[in-house]
């Protein structure tokens, strides 16, 4: 699990060096991909014909995305058999309930709001990390 | 236009107006016919005495005829008897044939022959019926007699008739009364010589009963009378034979009725004369002058009178009168009867043309009292009848529009169109609005048009079917449909544009909540790394200024959340459901005690208190009011916090009552308005948004939200919600 990389897809860049950030400190050292659009994350998900054991562990996905909404991104991973047991969180600034009713609905696996106190976020990044990648088990794929 | 009716008028009125003038008729009529009828049964009546009087006449003539030829027959039988040979006459010859002749005429009570002397020579009697001759011992000389002597003093075939009285023997009249006539002729042997004298006593009798025999009661009382004066034959037995009889001297006609008695001795031999309401009808007769020559006593002058009397007549005529009045009375009654008839027809007619005339008056009324314009054609189209309000809307004269054909009414350019309608519709007829969903234009008179709505319903007489059609001028309602209809308009235009609006809002919310968090999130995530990676280097100030940093982008943070939330509020669709606001409560402080577990509050909250809301907007306030509770009472000794119900009036309310740092009440009306705060930060955090969004969710629910309070010693906020009771 250690070896398995964590997928961000995140336009802003603040909150990717902040995520990085509070993932350092966390002491997670698993390898961290960075997706700056929808159609950006699709491509690193599909277009190369990437192996199975080379897909993402975990998928922080934001959901106001460019190009391809996040929605979209999450819709497409569920329907692609190679893609559609990956864990998916969404991790955004929006409470409204039309975006968690669809996130959901799309399949994802967690919905969490970025706090903006950073303390608190350094402290949700631990326990994503915590839960995702050590108590939580994927299905593999066959 | 108020039909006039005729009173009433009953069948007696018209029994009464037909019966008397027909009543007069007949009784003219009848009277007339009466009079005439009178007049001609008095001339038949007069007509018959008159021939009375000549069968009477007749009667007398050929009675005294037959005596002339009897006696002068007789007289010559008697004359063949004495012969040269025979001095004598042959006695027992002449009396035998006397004796025969008497046999066979009963008329006869007496044949005598005398000598020229005056002796009885032979006296043939009847006695008892029975023909007697005589015995010569009692023969006499009758040389005395009036009548011998009248007799002797005649010539061969001379006649003498004495007058008629009352035969009398021995000196006395012969009772019963014998009114008898003597007739003497002289009997002359072959050389012509007077030889004797044929006497012969005549029964008047007989001449009287064959006289009474022509009275009747159709005709007078025969009367004879002779030529003083005297009844022979009389208006009563007792009244006759005066000029004999002792005491009745005075019973004669000459004496008694001079009048008459007057016209009676006139040389004419036939009369009448009127006299005290009697008729009389008379004849004379004469004697031929030389059979009665001019003796002292002789049979003279005979006068035969028929009286009617006025009673006599009256009775002829009662009968017929009786018979008349009685048809009268007839007529009458019939008449009584067909005037019946013919009244009570006429009152039936009457009655069926005043309740004709009636309902007619009532149909107007009817029509007169609609509202609309009423105007009623026949098949053609043609305007049989209309009301004054159609008079009013069209603004033309009654006889004006009467006759013309509809489409006068309308506009030029549709009236082709409605004569083909019209036609359809007459075709089927039924009630029914014309031009159902389009907007009828009429015209009036000085060519203006208006809007109108026209309903229509075919009437069925027995002899025609007409159209009613009702016109309603609908300018108005027109301008108000046009009105509502711009109305509704703008509306619509309105409500789009607010929900365009609604839908800009709910982007701008979106972005807000993705976007607008990020900013912040950056400024206390890096004030945060530096702050750590430089807390080495920095003073105290410093390390103030960092937090500062931090502590407004939180706060930022928490005002974003609260506007988002008022947003949400505003827009959400409200459900409604049965929610306990008890356990909402409830939960409310659970959440709180888990955040702030040092805080010591004493909480009562009233259990079963159940509403009619939305629970997400309830769940809201409900936190909302708990809060606010919870964060005024930090700083108050032994803080409390009660919900429950109250009655405020005749409402029950909910409260939320804390005992904390209250407010002002000079304030209040700030209470409820967005970033309005009556508190400093520092004392109590807070948007000042919460009680806007609980204004706000008030009302969408439909309820109210108010508050009390007194600064220092807490504050009470009151919900009016629809509360659910426990039904029994």
């Amino acid at each position: 699990m250690k070896n398995r990389s964590i997928l961000l897809v995140e336009d802003n860049a603040d909150d990717v060096a902040l995520m990085l950030h509070a993932l350092k400190s966390n002491r997670i050292s698993n390898q961290i991909s960075v997706a700056e659009d929808g159609e950006q994350a699709l491509h690193m998900l599909f277009a190369d014909a990437v192996e199975p054991a080379k897909q993402p562990a975990l998928i922080l996905l934001d959901l106001n995305l460019p190009k391809v909404e996040g929605l979209e991104v999450l819709r497409q991973l569920r329907a692609h058999a190679d893609t559609r047991l990956i864990p998916v969180v969404v991790l955004t600034s929006s409470l409204e309930q039309s975006d968690l009713h669809n996130a959901y609905g799309c399949g994802a696996n967690s919905y969490v709001r970025k706090p903006v106190d950073f303390e608190e976020f350094v402290q949700v990044t631990r326990d994503l990390g915590h839960y995702w990648l050590q108590l939580n088990y994927p299905a593999l794929e066959a | 236009m108020p039909t006039k009716i005729k009173p009433r008028q009953s069948v007696a009125y018209y029994f009464l107006v037909i019966w008397i003038p027909l009543v007069i008729i007949a009784l003219l009529a009848i009277a007339l016919l009466i009079r005439s009828n009178i007049e001609a049964r008095t001339i038949v009546a007069h007509t018959e005495q008159r021939a009375q009087v000549h069968n009477a006449v007749l009667l007398l003539e050929s009675s005294l005829g037959g005596i002339r030829s009897d006696a002068l027959y007789l007289a010559t039988l008697a004359r063949l008897a004495p012969s040269p040979t025979r001095p004598q006459p042959a006695l027992a010859d002449n009396t035998h044939a006397l004796v025969s002749f008497m046999q066979f005429n009963p008329q006869y009570d007496q044949l005598r022959l005398l000598d020229p002397q005056g002796l009885e020579q032979v006296r043939v009697e009847r006695q008892n019926d029975r023909v007697v001759i005589n015995p010569a011992q009692q023969l006499q000389n009758k040389a005395q007699r009036y009548y011998v002597q009248a007799g002797l003093r005649l010539g061969p075939g001379q006649l003498y008739f004495s007058p008629f009285d009352l035969n009398v023997e021995h000196g006395e009249i012969e009772r019963p009364l014998n009114p008898t006539i003597r007739v003497a002729t002289p009997v002359a042997n072959e050389r012509g010589e007077t030889a004797g004298l044929l006497v012969m006593n005549y029964r008047g009798a007989a001449l009287l009963e064959a006289m009474a025999a022509l009275d009747s009661p159709r005709t007078g009382q025969l009367w004879l009378v002779n030529q003083n004066g005297y009844w022979l034959k009389g208006p009563k037995p007792e009244q006759e034979w005066g000029f004999m009889l002792p005491g009745l001297e005075a019973q004669s006609l000459a004496k008694q009725n001079i009048t008459l008695w007057s016209q009676l001795i006139q040389p004419t031999q036939l009369g009448e004369l009127i006299d005290e309401g009697a008729h009389y009808s008379f004849a004379s007769i004469d004697l031929i002058p030389s059979e009665s020559p001019d003796f002292e006593q002789a049979l003279g002058r005979l006068h035969v009178v028929s009286r009617l009397s006025a009673e006599q007549l009256y009775a002829l005529i009662s009968p017929l009168k009786t018979g008349l009045l009685q048809a009268g009375a007839l007529i009458v009654l019939l008449s009584a009867g067909l005037a019946y008839l013919l009244a009570r027809s006429l009152a039936q007619r009457w009655h069926t043309e005043s309740s004709l005339q009636d309902s007619e008056a009532k149909f107007r009324a009817m029509i007169e009292a609609a509202p609309d314009a009423i105007i009623i054609t026949d098949t053609d189209g043609t305007i049989v009848l209309l009301n004054e309000q159609a008079i009013r809307l069209f603004e033309y004269a009654q006889l004006e529009l009467l006759g013309q054909k509809v489409e006068v009414l309308l506009p030029e350019e549709l009236r082709k169109g409605h004569i083909q309608h019209r036609q359809g519709y007459v075709s089927a007829p039924r009630p029914r609005l014309m031009g159902s969903g389009l907007r009828l234009q009429a015209k009036r008179k000085d060519g203006s048009e208006l809007p109108v709505e026209v309903s229509l319903s075919p009437i069925r007489t027995p002899s025609e079917t007409l159209v009613f059609c009702a016109i309603r001028d609908v300018t108005e309602r027109r301008e108000t449909e046009d009105k509502i209809k711009h109305l509704n308009n703008g509306l619509t235009a309105q409500n789009n544009e607010l929900q365009v609006v609604n839908r800009e809002l709910e982007a701008f919310s979106y972005s807000v909540s993705h976007d607008l968090r990020a900013p912040l999130r950056a400024i206390d995530g890096f004030s945060q790394i530096l702050s750590t990676s430089l807390s080495d280097k920095l003073d105290e100030q410093e390390a103030d200024y960092f937090n500062r940093i931090r502590k407004a982008a939180q706060k930022m943070s928490k005002l974003i959340d609260d506007l988002l939330l008022l947003a949400r509020v505003s827009r959400a669709d409200v459900l409604s459901a049965e929610v306990n606001l008890s356990s909402l409560a409830e939960s409310a402080v659970q959440n709180l005690r888990e955040l702030q577990p040092e805080r010591e509050i004493e909480v009562q909250i009233q259990q079963g208190i159940r509403v009619e809301g939305d629970l997400a907007l309830l769940q809201v306030t409900v936190q909302n009011l708990i809060g606010n509770a919870w964060k005024f009472t930090g700083k108050t000794e032994h803080p409390q916090i009660q919900v429950g119900t109250e009655m405020q009036g005749e409402e029950e309310v909910i409260f939320f009552r804390d005992n904390g740092a209250g407010f002002d009440m000079n304030y209040a009306d700030k209470l409820f308005v967005p970033f309005q705060r009556l508190h400093s930060g520092n004392d109590f955090p807070g948007s000042g948004v919460g009680l806007a969004t609980i204004e706000r969710i008030m009302a969408k629910l439909h309820g109210r939200i108010w508050a009390t309070s007194i600064t220092g010693q807490g504050a009470t906020f009151f919900l009016k919600l629809k509360l659910v009771r426990d039904r029994p």
